[in-house]
């Protein structure tokens, strides 16, 4: 960046070419000049001569550009200066000499140059060692000057070549920037990133005179053109962005930074400094006025104030009569593009009153030009760039001026074109399509705004420019239409640019303005567009910040939605603030951006805990915040020294905040105990959005879903081990349920004084439950229904779908197991029985033909070792017991007894084991022998299974075939039928489905599609197995009817005789639609003397009428 | 205006623009911008995975734009624009029922459609809310009869109304209005979870939220409404949302705050936390 020496114009310069910007019309666009390089600009300087008052140099890698801005801006280039192998670094005019400027550059040479003869340079200095970064004439001697390589400040005279002057091993790292003083010839400041600032006596190099300490590595250190041995000091980072202004006169030694003054308001690094000046022409008393001008990373060029305490605090005293007098440079912008910077002789007021302006760079490129909207609506004067800054918004009730009321407007009607606007003279032309007489006509409007506007005296004027289209009655009374508008706004001192614009798109405007404000305060519910202020802006304004919009007032807010009102746009504001769940149980919000938080927030986080389920068992603990600037941000931020950005800086960017902690096996105890506090690096205007853990909330848990089995075992073992699983992680309710669960759920009990017939049992291992005897809670009310159903109906309430969902399926398979005793539950126990599945599989494989089970799937079929063993223990003491109670009748116990055994073992030869056995438990009254009887069968079963020892010689033998069926299990007896009871009978089983398909779903979204997968096999309808898997197929005669013999004599064209193709002469069955040729025919007829099909289909063909065709 | 399904997170903003971040673990990136409205964007909602990768938006300009990603490259794969106005939410139907889309809008009309595997839309309009409409939301699928189809829309004329699907007509017809807010309705969300109530949550600019239970599945008795709360919020709700399961409701609203609601025991709604900016 660099001034023009009038302090009228400001260049910044970027990669993509100069930008020259009228500190006196900062509405006014800048004046772009292209020059696309893809190497960032090292430093940009307008020329301090009174003589050369359009001339600008800047860098471009190693060449070096002089600018004539007095051309036109596609020719403006005057002079390349290229003689620099490597980048430059640093450029200075020579402040006596208008023709000779000085370049310094990486390839650690310093050139002087002569802009008579660009051609070379004419002097050159070198280092050799070092690359050189800065180099600076003396103010006073013009054969000296200086320059820095590294740590070192090397001091030339131009008159000798190869030595230098002086050498100053100045710093302890790399210098960053020089100054000699204006006033005294040998003295030089330097700074560098050791975070020092020293200042210098050329002639004594080895220690320097004073030392600032600083706490930040320093960028530049310049000499204040007010006072006397004032210096600015500009961090490179840190320093909170600010410039520093330090007295440093008569100080030696050295001492920490001890700021005079502090300029303080960017959020971002500055990039350049500088001192604007004004003073009146002609004076020969020193009246010069002083703005700082800072350009910063955060793309804010701000113009400071200086006030009388600060001169006085500098000891600045104007008006003293000076010695010399001040040059005059002609107040001329070069803004304006050449062509018309004649007509720029109107006198443009100096704005004295205003107090600071900060141009954002929010603008963005169209077409080589910029928006100007949007540059205008960058702009803050006075108020509301404080405002801005320190983040108050909501006090200033009026756009400021006319420029941001232009803004405003220009952005909330993108189909309006703002073909001139000019601030400073109050000009605008806008056209337009507006509806009248029944159709869109063209229409332009040119507004001339006073100076006193917007008041009751400064009513904006109007004129509307003929057209074709318009006749001249509506014009008039458009006119009129707007002046009334425009007057009525006045008189109460409120911007009528919008309400005018509106009435000419064809909307209605309610000029009762006071009465709807008042309507609108007693409405509570005014209160959301006050809060949606900033966002109800950006619908309208889209691609222009919320921030800029913000401080748009709330009459200008009520008044829009009034206007909306009549035209029944009822698109409600958009909400600011919202929250929406998450499968997993997170809550995604995101909030209105606060506006006045300045210091660091503090949010507090509820339990965060592993996001992801990969991540879910890690034992780190993670803080993480972190911002997520949308694209925008990204562009502008490695285009940041150029005023170019794609993309408006300003625009609403979401913050993305995501901060978890991750935590191992307790996840959920410590959950609210354990805030994480999250410092958010969140800017004003900016969305946020947070991921919020709520899932201890919710009640089904993801990592109980992990570890829950609802298959695999017996459901007593099941539920106790879901029991583990919910006390392993803490939730001792759900563990105790699980408890009571497995209490209920157990069926066979272990006798000690059954130990016997355990040892009778021999050679089974004692946890197969050939020892056990059978227990049912029945209609117990500790047992069975009445718990089951509370315990359903708390989780109802609860609304536990897990639990519901995992409760239906462990108890779930009595249902199953009652209504279809012969069809296996389609309950695969497959995964931890693994023994009997072993033997399963080694059985079929070796000896295929031993257990057949019907012919189920592989599936159905892993069920049966375990489900036979309880069936065929079943009916055996279902027996026994229906014996013991009802003996008289023994005999129809008998036979209902044996009719399900002799079904069981269909085709077993009657003189097996099993048979035996059951033989001669009706003889036996004593239940233990009964049950000896049960245990014997279970016994032989298994041996018969268990093929891994020697197989008992009677299963063997006798049992190659084993097919098991129950039959009328629920006609048995009583305690089959308390057995078989479902605990979920009286729970809708629709409803049970419900819950197992809602749980199932849960599982999908927490990946576990296996689990969701055993979930759903229970609400397979096992019903439906038997008969659909059943393949049927209509055997039978195809009937001849009318074309259908064509239709397949078409399709299938082959003599069934010689298998060729069939064209001419064939003949036809009628039956059965066989077709030969009839010479085949003739010889399989004839003389074969066959009397069937040749096809073989077995139709006696010749008993049907035969017809003979021509295809 | 955010949803969330699996490991993206997808924001939409009146800036015109979706962004998609990808979410893994404690990383997040933004992965995709997403342009091709002319108005800020109201509301986006992922669909079911399994018709793939896609993302419904809606937009103050009319539409309601359909994306979708093939091999990391979003495309903008249809767009349904039978509304005169802004559309307003926009929220997929039931898996069951294929890739149905609902959209509500300011012209006063919900649409209801269906997008066929072979790119075209079966459309269904009616005329949903006087002014406008706000929000809609489905019910969950009924188990049994798939075809037995509900929704909730709210909107401008201060009602809460139940559609439910009419084979006869072709189209859905109004079942039930619920009448209780003193104000616009801002959202309305039909909770998913199938237990022994259907719960429907309404937030409204009068300050209130109101509950409605219905002990039937079905929805055939008259719905019954709770307050949320007895006293009203201190701003304008928003938002509702439940939680998938456990009917959790989050309410946000213009106090830039979010709550959670829980119904206890007896019946009695109870703050479950707060979540502040």
């Amino acid at each position: 960046m660099s001034i023009a020496p009038s302090g009228r114009d400001v260049v910044l310069a970027g990669r993509k070419g100069l930008f020259v910007i009228d500190l006196d019309d900062p509405f006014a666009a800048p004046r772009w000049l292209h020059h696309q390089t893809s190497w960032e600009v090292a430093d940009v300087q307008w020329s301090p001569h009174k003589s050369k008052p359009s001339w600008v140099v800047s860098t471009s890698n190693q060449k070096a550009m002089v600018w004539n801005l007095a051309r036109p801006s596609h020719n403006a280039i005057e002079h390349v200066l290229h003689s620099h192998t490597r980048a430059i670094t640093d450029i200075n005019f020579h402040p006596n000499h208008p023709e000779l400027l000085a370049t310094c550059s990486v390839d650690t040479m310093v050139l002087s140059w002569d802009m008579r003869s660009p051609q070379k340079p004419i002097n050159s200095w070198s280092d050799w060692r070092a690359a050189a970064s800065q180099v600076k004439w003396n103010h006073m001697n013009s054969n000296v000057l200086a320059s820095t390589h590294d740590n070192n400040i090397l001091i030339w005279d131009i008159r000798k070549g190869a030595i230098p002057l002086v050498k100053i091993q100045a710093h302890n790292a790399r210098i960053n920037g020089i100054d000699w003083s204006k006033t005294e010839v040998d003295k030089i400041i330097s700074c560098s990133n050791d975070m020092s600032v020293k200042f210098w006596d050329q002639n004594k190099p080895d220690k320097a005179v004073y030392t600032i300490r600083t706490d930040f590595p320093v960028s530049r250190a310049r000499h204040a053109p007010i006072g006397d041995h004032i210096c600015g000091i500009m961090p490179s980072r840190g320093g909170q962005n600010s410039i520093y202004i330090v007295k440093f006169k008569d100080e030696t030694g050295e001492s920490k930074l001890k700021p005079s003054y502090i300029f303080k308001g960017h959020t971002e690094p500055v990039k350049d400094f500088l001192w604007r000046s004004r003073h009146s022409p002609n004076t020969d008393v020193d009246d010069r006025e002083f703005q700082l001008v800072t350009w910063s990373a955060d793309c804010d060029l701000r113009l400071w104030p200086i006030q009388e305490d600060i001169y006085d605090n500098f000891n600045y005293k104007r008006n003293q009569p000076l010695a010399n007098p001040l040059p005059d440079y002609s107040y001329e912008t070069y803004r304006r593009e050449p062509p018309v910077a004649s007509e720029n002789n109107l006198i443009i007021r100096r704005r004295r009153n205003t107090n600071l302006i900060s141009s954002r760079n929010s603008f963005t490129l169209q077409n080589d030009q910029f928006n100007h909207l949007n540059w205008i609506s960058g702009i803050r004067i006075g108020q509301s760039a404080i405002q801005q800054m320190d983040v108050h918004v909501g006090d200033s009730t009026q756009p400021a001026n006319l420029a941001e009321e232009v803004g405003n407007v220009g952005h909330k009607f993108p189909k309006v074109r703002f073909e001139r606007i000019s601030v400073s003279t109050g000009n605008l032309v806008i056209s337009l399509n507006g509806p009248w007489n029944d159709e869109l006509i063209f229409i332009r409007v040119e507004i001339s705004f006073s100076k006193d506007y917007p008041s009751p005296t400064g009513v904006p004027k109007f004129s509307i420019e003929e057209t074709h289209e318009l006749t001249d009655e509506d014009r008039k009374e458009m006119l009129a239409r707007l002046d009334e508008i425009a007057s009525k706004y006045c008189s109460l001192r409120k911007f009528c640019l919008e309400p005018c614009l509106r009435f000419l798109l064809g909307e209605k405007v309610n000029l009762d303005i006071e009465q709807e404000e008042d309507d609108l305060t007693l409405d509570p519910f005014s209160i959301p567009y006050e809060d949606a202020n900033a966002s109800d802006n950006s619908i309208e304004v889209s691609s222009i910040s919320d921030r800029d919009t913000g401080s748009e007032s709330e009459d200008e807010t009520a008044a829009i939605v009034d206007v909306n009102k009549p035209t029944f746009d009822s698109t409600p504001v958009p909400k600011g603030c919202g929250a929406i769940w998450t499968a997993s149980g997170h809550l995604v919000c995101f909030f209105i951006p606060k506006e006045d938080k300045k210091a660091p927030q503090q949010v507090f986080k509820f339990g965060q805990q592993g996001f992801s389920l990969a991540n879910g068992l890690k034992s780190k603990k993670i803080e993480h915040g972190m911002e997520l600037p949308t694209s925008a941000n990204a562009d502008s931020e490695d285009d940041v020294s150029s005023l170019s950005s794609e993309a408006s800086f300003s625009n609403d960017l979401d913050i993305l905040q995501y901060d978890r902690l991750y935590k191992t096996k307790l996840p959920l105890e410590n959950v609210a105990s354990n805030p994480g506090t999250h410092t958010s690096k969140s800017k004003q205007s900016r969305n946020i959005v947070k991921i919020h853990d709520f899932r201890h909330l919710i009640p089904a848990k993801m990592e109980l879903a992990f570890e829950y089995r609802v298959l695999g075992d017996t459901p007593e073992n099941l539920a106790k081990c879901n029991a583990l699983v919910a006390e392993k992680y803490g939730f001792k309710n759900l563990a105790d349920c699980w408890r009571i669960l497995s209490i209920i759920l157990v069926k066979e009990v272990q006798f000690e004084d059954k130990l016997d017939l355990a040892v009778h049992a021999g050679f089974v291992s004692k946890d197969e439950p050939t020892d056990s005897y059978k227990f049912y809670w029945g209609a117990h009310p500790f047992g069975g229904r009445w718990l089951a159903k509370m315990i359903m109906k708390y989780y109802e309430r609860r609304s536990d779908v897990q639990m519901l969902a995992m409760l239906s399926c462990v108890l779930y398979e009595h249902f199953e197991n009652k209504d279809r005793p012969g069809v296996p539950i389609n309950t695969p126990y497959s995964l931890n029985s693994v023994i009997p599945e072993k033997t399963l599989v080694r059985q079929s494989s070796k000896q295929g033909q031993v257990v057949s089970f019907d012919t189920r799937s592989p599936v159905g079929s892993y069920y049966h070792l375990l489900s036979r063993n309880r069936l065929s223990s079943v009916s055996t003491t279902s027996i026994s017991e229906s014996l013991v109670g009802s003996p008289g009748e023994l005999h129809v116990s008998n036979r209902r007894g044996i009719r399900p055994q002799s079904i069981a073992l269909g085709h077993s030869t009657p003189g097996d084991s099993y048979s035996l056995h059951l033989g001669r438990s009706p003889g036996a009254m004593s239940p233990s022998s009964l049950s000896s009887a049960g245990n014997v069968f279970s016994q032989a079963f298994l041996k018969s299974l268990n093929n891994t020892a020697p197989p008992p010689p009677a299963s063997q033998t006798t049992v190659p075939k084993v097919s098991i069926q129950m039959i009328n299990t629920d006609s048995l007896d009583l305690y089959e039928d308390a057995y078989s009871m479902s605990l979920l009978d009286d729970l809708d089983t629709e409803r049970l489905q419900m819950y197992r398909a809602e749980y199932a779903n849960l599982l999908f979204c927490w990946g576990l599609p296996v689990s969701r997968a055993k979930i759903l096999k229970f609400n397979h309808r096992g019903s439906e197995m038997p008969s659909s898997s059943e393949h049927r197929g209509e055997v039978g005669w195809l009937k001849p009817v009318g074309k259908s013999v064509w239709d397949s004599v078409r399709t299938q064209r082959k003599c069934h005789y010689c298998h060729l193709l069939s064209r001419k002469r064939l003949v036809v069955c009628t039956v059965c639609n066989h077709l030969l040729h009839a010479a085949c025919a003739l010889l399989w007829w004839e003389q074969e003397k066959m009397e069937e099909c040749c096809s073989g289909c077995g139709c006696r063909c010749l008993k049907h009428r035969l017809r003979e065709v021509e295809a | 205006m955010v949803n969330y399904y699996g490991k993206r997170l997808a924001t939409c903003s009146s800036d015109k623009t979706i962004k998609i971040f990808e979410v893994d673990g404690e990383n997040h990136k933004l992965v995709e911008t997403l342009k091709g409205h002319d108005g800020p964007v109201w509301q986006v909602a992922w669909a079911h995975p399994k018709f793939g990768v896609i993302l419904a938006s809606c937009s103050y300009d009319g539409k309601a734009l359909i994306w979708k990603e093939e091999n990391g490259v979003w495309s903008n794969i249809a767009e349904h624009g039978v509304h005169q106005a802004s559309v307003n939410s926009v929220s997929w139907a039931p898996s069951e029922y294929g890739a149905v889309l609902l959209c509500t809008s300011s012209d006063g009309k919900a649409s209801v459609v269906e997008f066929m595997e072979d790119g075209s839309q079966k459309t269904m309009v009616f005329q949903a809310h006087a002014i406008g409409a706000n929000a809609g939301s489905w019910a969950p699928p009924h188990k049994d009869n798939i075809k037995e189809r509900r929704l909730v829309t709210g909107g401008c004329d201060n009602l809460v109304k139940i559609w439910k699907f009419d084979p006869q007509v072709n189209n859905y017809v109004e079942e039930a209005v619920l009448a209780g807010h003193t104000d616009w309705v801002r959202d309305v969300a039909w909770s998913s979870s199938l237990l022994s109530k259907s719960y429907i949550a309404s937030a409204s600019q009068d300050r209130t939220v109101l509950i409605w239970t219905n002990d039937t599945v079905g929805g055939t008795s008259p719905w019954k409404k709770q307050l949320l709360t007895e006293e009203k919020f201190p701003d304008v709700c928003w938002r509702a949302s439940w939680s998938l399961s456990g009917n959790v409701l989050a309410i946000s609203g213009g106090d830039n705050k979010v709550t959670l609601w829980k119904e206890n025991l007896t019946g009695k709604w109870e703050s479950a936390g707060e979540v502040d900016q």
